[in-house]
């Protein structure tokens, strides 16, 4: 017979019971189909094997400029053989950096450094002419050397500018909300509140003759916005929290990234396909016509790995380019779509990947990364873009 | 829901070859229990949905290594048990405020008895709570309780002792 309180204990009505079981379903059958088969005892040596060797062909191969040809990978987090100074970029652009003592910096193909100001977020312009870059309560348009185009001062403090594909607006969040402002600085105004200032979970859709925004509400609601007539395209349901968006070249495809999934959108809002994750990640898309994406995704214990993906309802079988001890932080592809730039402040490195048949495969490495945009042992600098030839 | 043991052995077994009928039946044998200790102990639904999924996620990719001669469920209870522990213990040292619908507040279509055994629930520890859903929710003897969260029997007997006066007389 069974105990009184069992009895209430178990017909307790709790809130959210059923669509909290619709989703984890969803997530355990995608973790399911994504598994991989445990081996064979007798075969526990091959994936260490594996992936040595793997590192070693990426190390062999390596022929990036000004850099020295890569062997073998340590035992310690890092790849051993990796560049001791940030000689060049492996592909033509800049590179848009923040540094962890709050310094912003142009880093050039010769891998030459020019220090913007004192900034804690960047992004480009669409062309590389401007950056719009914040500090404190302050939003700034600066050229590339530095010069101040323009600057607003809001009363809360400014995180994550972002500049639309036109040109001719920049979103940014302050004080729970966010805001847009055209390219020239003046028409500043709010669009939404109840955001998170502390993740950039907004993304411009990749159009010019529109000013369509994306961005993620505190529930982790995706709303896809017309800026400038104020009408809402499409809003999803609640997804939790939301730190990232990313949309794909041709603007079909959106991922939205929490700490624990990642979603990816359809035209028109349509949820295709949500992937569990064990940490926070970073996701950015290829210029591909097929919607493949690079994703660093932390593992459970091993460490983290770069994968790339299709954003489709079937994503694909995940297909490795990197793994290592620790975590990744940042990845961003070169403006010629070959190479991958995947941050590991674990071992304090850059890694300049490039994905193709393993005969193409290249990996450039760079290691004291802290220090070339800071100080020694300080926070580790963060990308804000890779821009334009 | 009632499982056999012969059962869930065939799930787990047909999980591990491929079989996504069996992946739901060991998920749908499972969840409501999971979900439910979880809550009980926490008291938030985005914390019992977060450790709940959590524990099914560990369990899914650790299934290949999984015993099969062993009970699923207690291997499952275990994970969860913990977890939610672990994170009433972090809220309350982030002195954090439930801000959350709750059992005790916001059901409103709870009876007031269940609004009572709620809110008495809600005042024990997590470590009360936590023996009180493994014994009454999970059915566990306070022996494999002990087993369970690696604690005496003597005190997972007088932990519920104790959860049992706080719930007790009224109930």
């Amino acid at each position: 017979m069974k105990h009184a309180l069992q009895r209430r204990l178990e017909h307790l009505e709790l809130p959210g019971e059923h669509e909290a079981r619709l989703r984890a379903f969803e997530l355990v059958c995608t973790a399911w189909e994504q598994r991989e088969p445990e081996p064979r005892p007798r075969r526990r040596l091959v994936p260490i094997l594996a992936a040595a060797v793997l590192l070693a062909v990426l190390a062999a191969a390596l022929s990036a400029p000004g850099r020295a040809v890569l062997r073998s990978v340590r035992e310690a987090i890092g790849v051993e053989q990796a560049a001791p100074a940030l000689l060049s970029l492996p592909s033509r652009g800049r590179l848009l950096v923040v540094g962890g003592g709050g310094d912003a910096w142009v880093v050039h193909p010769d891998g030459g450094k020019r220090r913007l100001g004192d900034y804690t977020f960047a992004g480009w312009s669409p062309r590389g002419l401007y950056a719009a870059v914040a500090r404190g309560r302050e939003l700034t348009a600066v050229e590339p050397d530095g010069d101040v185009r323009w600057s607003l001062t809001r009363p809360d403090g400014v995180t994550w500018p972002r500049w639309a594909p036109s040109g001719f607006r920049i979103a940014y969040k302050s004080g729970g909300s966010l805001r847009v402002v055209i390219g020239n600085g003046r028409g500043d105004r709010l669009l939404a509140r109840d955001v998170d200032d502390g993740t950039p979970a907004l993304a411009w859709a990749p159009a010019v003759n529109v000013n369509l925004l994306a961005y993620a509400d505190r529930a982790g609601r995706i709303h896809l916005v017309d800026v400038d007539t104020r009408r809402e395209r499409w809003s999803s349901p609640p997804g939790g929290r939301t730190t990232e968006l990313a949309w794909s070249p041709d603007g079909t495809r959106l991922l939205a990234l929490g700490p624990r999934r990642l979603r990816i959108f359809g035209a028109n809002g349509l949820l295709l396909r949500t992937l569990p994750l064990a940490a926070p990640a970073a996701v950015a898309f290829s210029r591909r016509a097929d919607h493949t994406f690079a994703l660093a995704r932390r593992l459970d214990l091993s460490g983290s790995e770069l994968v790339l993906l299709r954003a489709e309802r079937s994503t694909g079988r995940p297909r490795r380019l990197f793994s290592g001890p620790g975590i990744f932080q940042d990845v961003v592809w070169s403006p010629n779509d070959r190479w991958i730039l995947l941050t590991w402040p674990s071992a304090d490195q850059w890694l300049f990947l490039r994905p193709g048949r393993a005969t193409r495969q290249r990996l450039a490495a760079y290691s004291a990364i802290t220090r070339q945009f800071g100080e020694p042992g300080g926070v580790f600098p963060t990308v804000g873009g890779w821009c334009c030839p | 829901m009632d499982t056999s043991g012969r059962d869930e052995r065939a799930w787990v077994r047909g999980a591990q070859a491929g079989s996504a009928s069996d992946l739901e039946a060991l998920f749908r044998a499972h969840w409501s229990r999971a979900y439910r200790a979880a809550y009980l102990v926490t008291h938030d639904a985005a914390a019992a949905e977060d450790i709940a999924q959590e524990s099914f996620l560990a369990a899914v990719r650790a299934l290949d290594r999984f015993d099969r001669r062993r009970p699923f469920g207690p291997w499952l209870h275990r994970i969860v048990v913990n977890r939610a522990i672990d994170w009433t213990r972090a809220r309350a040292l982030r002195g954090e405020v439930e801000l959350s619908p709750s059992l005790a507040g916001a059901q409103t279509e709870s009876t007031g008895e269940a609004r009572t055994l709620a809110a008495r629930l809600a005042a024990l520890s997590p470590e009360h709570r936590a023996v009180t859903v493994l014994r009454y929710l999970l059915e566990y003897t306070p022996g494999e309780i002990a087993e369970l969260l690696d604690l005496p029997r003597g005190t997972v007997n007088s932990r519920l002792r104790r959860a049992l006066d706080q719930l007790g007389e009224r109930l």
